[in-house]
């Protein structure tokens, strides 16, 4: 018999509908505590696009903002972090992540070149909200260990992927493309502060 | 803050014997050993701020691991006298202590010779201290204690080695950059754990 796809598909729908234990969340220690942080600014498009957009504003800003943003970013991040694994209230945190993702967006889709001290702040304030986020969601009954190196891992990896899209500023096509890829940010920052994503 | 969290605070700075882990290793030597130096890589409230603190003298100088060297053994001699002293508020100040170095390492241009001695004496003791973890001088096997000194000196000194030879192999601006951005991805891990640590006391998370 021949496997088209839509054999294939109807051979594979009953394994979906499949009743089997969810293991998401259910594991301990320093694995699932890595996996669970590691995935959590990664499986976000609101924190995706606003980790790459540090990473992809610093190209357009030079050195050494290129370096000194990701280099600011972890910390700020880790003491929003911080605040909210122990409760310390962030008014608007939803939004200031959506917002993050427009603003950020918005400021390479323009090419804006902003002092480095302005560039550190706007950063270290949208690093607050994100990282409020992500300690306020810590699952208490993975490694906080693990976890933490997960989060802080996954988020300067995405950092990096900014970071090597800057590249493509080296040509004049390039930087239109990045320039691009900043309207495209700001778009789905925007769906998230809209409530469409 | 709200005072649920004081209080968790207030308990984990409170002066109590500590007792995060016990050495059970028995009579077999070798394993003594191990158990020693195994503290130090497994527990990471006392291996993330080696490290940072690794990256801190590589950062300060070329030679800044050799030159700190005298005053590191010296703390881990004082943190060693002083061990039998300290509660679990030793948790909460080894991990803040190695937040501060791994924050100055990164964002210092240039680590001076002053906090450079400091740190690496102060992180010294408290390794130490928080590594025998109340117990006092031969109250446990030597080879424990060696094992413990062993983990200290090689975790700091393969830090700061593989920091060195990062930067003499590649002597370019972005790999001074990298080591910072790895000294601040640790204090960011650092400082979540310690938040953490400050919400569920000690031996929470993990730890």
């Amino acid at each position: 018999m021949q496997r088209t796809p839509l054999h294939l598909l109807a051979a594979a729908l009953p394994l979906l509908v499949l009743a089997s234990a969810a293991s998401a969340h259910t594991g301990e220690g320093i694995n699932t505590g890595f996996a669970s942080g590691f995935w959590h600014p990664i499986l976000g498009w609101d924190h995706v696009v606003a980790m790459v957009a540090v990473g992809l504003w610093g190209a357009f800003l030079g050195k050494p903002a290129i370096w000194i943003l990701p280099i600011v970013f972890p910390l700020v991040m880790a003491l929003g972090g911080a605040m909210g694994v122990v409760g310390v209230p962030l008014p608007a945190v939803e939004t200031g992540i959506a917002l993050s993702g427009v603003i950020l967006g918005l400021l390479i889709a323009f090419a804006v070149k902003a002092p480095i001290w302005v560039a550190a702040v706007i950063v270290g304030i949208f690093a607050i909200f994100h990282g409020h986020a992500h300690g306020g969601e810590l699952p208490e009954q993975f490694s906080a260990y693990g976890y933490a190196v997960g989060f802080v891992i996954g988020t300067g990896l995405l950092h990096l992927v900014g970071i090597a899209l800057g590249f493509l500023t080296k040509s004049s096509v390039g930087t239109w493309a990045a320039r691009g890829i900043g309207g495209a940010i700001a778009l789905v920052g925007a769906a998230f502060l809209f409530g469409l994503a | 803050m709200k005072p649920r969290y004081l209080s968790a605070l207030a308990l984990a700075v409170a002066p109590t014997s500590a007792a995060a882990h016990s050495f059970e290793s028995g009579a077999d030597l070798y394993a003594q050993f191990v158990e020693g130096a195994g503290v130090v890589v497994t527990y990471p409230a006392v291996f993330l701020p080696l490290l940072a603190l690794g990256l801190f003298l590589s950062l300060w100088h070329a030679e800044g691991m050799v030159r700190a060297w005298p005053v590191f053994l010296l703390g881990q001699l004082a943190g060693i006298a002083v061990a039998p002293l300290v509660g679990e508020w030793i948790l909460p100040l080894m991990m803040g202590t190695g937040l501060i170095v791994g924050a100055l390492a990164a964002l210092l241009p240039h680590p001076g010779r002053i906090a450079a001695l400091f740190f690496a004496g102060l992180l010294g003791i408290l390794a130490l201290a928080l590594g025998l973890e109340g117990h006092a001088l031969f109250e446990l096997p030597v080879l424990i204690h060696l094992g413990l000194i062993f983990g200290t000196n090689a975790t700091v000194a393969l830090a700061a080695g593989i920091a060195r030879l990062a930067m003499d192999r590649v002597p370019a601006d972005w790999m001074r950059i990298t080591l910072r951005v790895a000294a601040s991805w640790i204090a960011a891990m650092l400082m979540l754990i310690l938040a953490f640590t400050v919400r569920t006391g000690p031996g929470g998370g993990g730890l």
